[in-house]
């Protein structure tokens, strides 16, 4: 039984539906899913979702099993995709060539260094950035609030070690 | 100080240096690890060296820029049934059940019409405008090209976004199955034209073609914006559902071919001129 009012789904949707989005883009690397995942999210937290106050940490975790259940099946299928460098942009008009060359290359560095990661740390990382405390990526990756420091040292090292410091030229 | 341990001449560990960095120590360690990070040269170090990693990190993802590929995030329109505070009364809130979470502790007081007490037309049609107020901001044409085909009829009209001048016209489309996916092949730079594809009777989508000079599709309410990079011949794969009963081929607004989807199953040219 849902523990989220249908009346506050929308708020928690205005609150949530973006850094989800974000979070799932970047664990992804395919923001194109990463819309699908977030929608499909909501309406599982419609039908089954937490008490409202858990409900931030349970739409997280319940997309990245979304996501990692996605990767693994390995059987969705690519509705469109450009040969290489596919990347959706919704933005109508499209930003200069030069800035979207940029950013794909940034977008082709930051993916394979999170793709390097084990799903948990990138996982943890990620949360992190979206604002999480400790105890509750502890919860969402099945670990101590304990050793969940050492699980973000960790992919924190290791990521920053693969992008490098920040180029101009990218 | 490994982490519980209060010692000076021990080093800080991973999970304390984290604490540290995010402000999730407790009050009762600030003192013990600041002033053991103040004199201890390696931990600093390590802590620095952390804030750094983590600044790292940021400044790419920041970069990246991942959240600029995503359509807006629709909010719920004013008056939507999902948008509405829920107002029940007393006597229904009595009835009220405390959720739980996942061990079983209190969560807060909810009422007793949840979700599942809701009529059944009316959690249906939740579910379908709560997933039709994000779509909106995300392409008909996607539900079209995953085979669950919707009617575009209804769909907002995009403004198609502007054309650079034609250069080069394609001389040539060229379809290419592979598996129930079929590659679209343009010869030359894309002059603006459209691609259309006319899954059933009275409903299409249309999958436009840009001359932007910018690889990449832009995906609208009512279309797909292939943009061929300027002098490059380019490919797309797009995949076709069982429905889909033609393509129809324009370029600049005047249809050059149309194909029965069946022809699809084998490679097929289309000379444009």
């Amino acid at each position: 039984v849902s523990g989220v009012e249908t009346g506050h789904v929308a708020a928690l949707y205005a609150r949530h539906a973006e850094p989800l989005r974000r979070y799932l883009a970047r664990f992804t690397g395919d923001p194109d899913l990463a819309a699908d995942i977030t929608q499909e999210a909501f309406v599982r937290l419609l039908e089954r979702g937490p008490a409202e106050h858990m409900a931030r940490p349970w739409l997280f975790r319940v997309a990245t099993n979304l996501a990692l259940d996605t990767a693994r099946t390995a059987g969705r299928r690519r509705t469109l995709a450009l040969q290489g460098r596919a990347h959706l942009s919704h933005a109508d008009p499209a930003p200069p060539p030069e800035r979207d060359a940029e950013r794909n290359a940034a977008r082709g560095i930051v993916h394979a260094a999170l793709a390097a990661l084990s799903e948990k740390e990138r996982m943890a990382l990620l949360m992190r950035e979206e604002g999480f405390a400790h105890r509750e990526i502890a919860e969402a990756v099945g670990t101590t609030t304990g050793s969940v420091g050492t699980l973000l040292a960790r992919a924190l090292r290791k990521a920053a070690a693969r992008l490098g410091p920040i180029r101009e030229d990218v | 100080m490994n982490g519980s341990s209060a010692g000076a001449a021990r080093h800080l560990d991973d999970a304390v240096l984290l604490r540290l960095l995010d402000g999730e120590h407790s009050p009762g360690e600030d003192y013990a690890r600041d002033a053991h990070v103040g004199a201890c040269t390696r931990c600093a170090a390590a802590l620095a060296q952390l804030r750094d990693d983590a600044a790292t990190v940021r400044g790419w993802l920041e970069r990246a820029a991942f959240e600029d590929a995503l359509p807006p995030a629709a909010a719920l329109p004013h008056g939507h049934p999902l948008a509405q505070a829920p107002a029940h009364g007393p006597s229904e809130l009595a009835g009220g059940v405390r959720g739980t979470d996942r061990h079983g502790r209190g969560g807060a007081p909810r009422s007793a019409r949840s979700w599942h007490d809701t009529a059944p037309w009316l959690r249906a049609a939740a579910i379908l405008l709560l997933i039709a107020a994000p779509v909106a901001a995300i392409p008909a044409v996607r539900e079209f090209v995953t085979g669950a085909i919707t009617d575009l009829r209804g769909a907002p009209q995009v403004e198609a976004p502007a054309s650079a001048p034609i250069t080069t016209a394609p001389s040539i489309i060229r379809f290419q199955p592979a598996g129930g996916e079929f590659l679209v092949r343009i010869d030359a730079a894309q002059a603006a034209g459209t691609l259309r594809i006319v899954p059933a009777p009275g409903r299409e989508a249309v999958l436009q073609l840009h001359d932007g000079g910018v690889a990449g599709p832009v995906i609208a309410a009512d279309a797909v914006h292939l943009r061929n990079a300027a002098a490059a011949t380019d490919s797309y794969v797009l995949y076709l559902p069982p429905t889909v009963t033609r393509v129809t081929v324009l370029i600049a607004g005047r249809t050059v071919a149309v194909l029965p989807a069946t022809a699809l199953t084998a490679a097929v040219e289309v000379p444009l001129r």
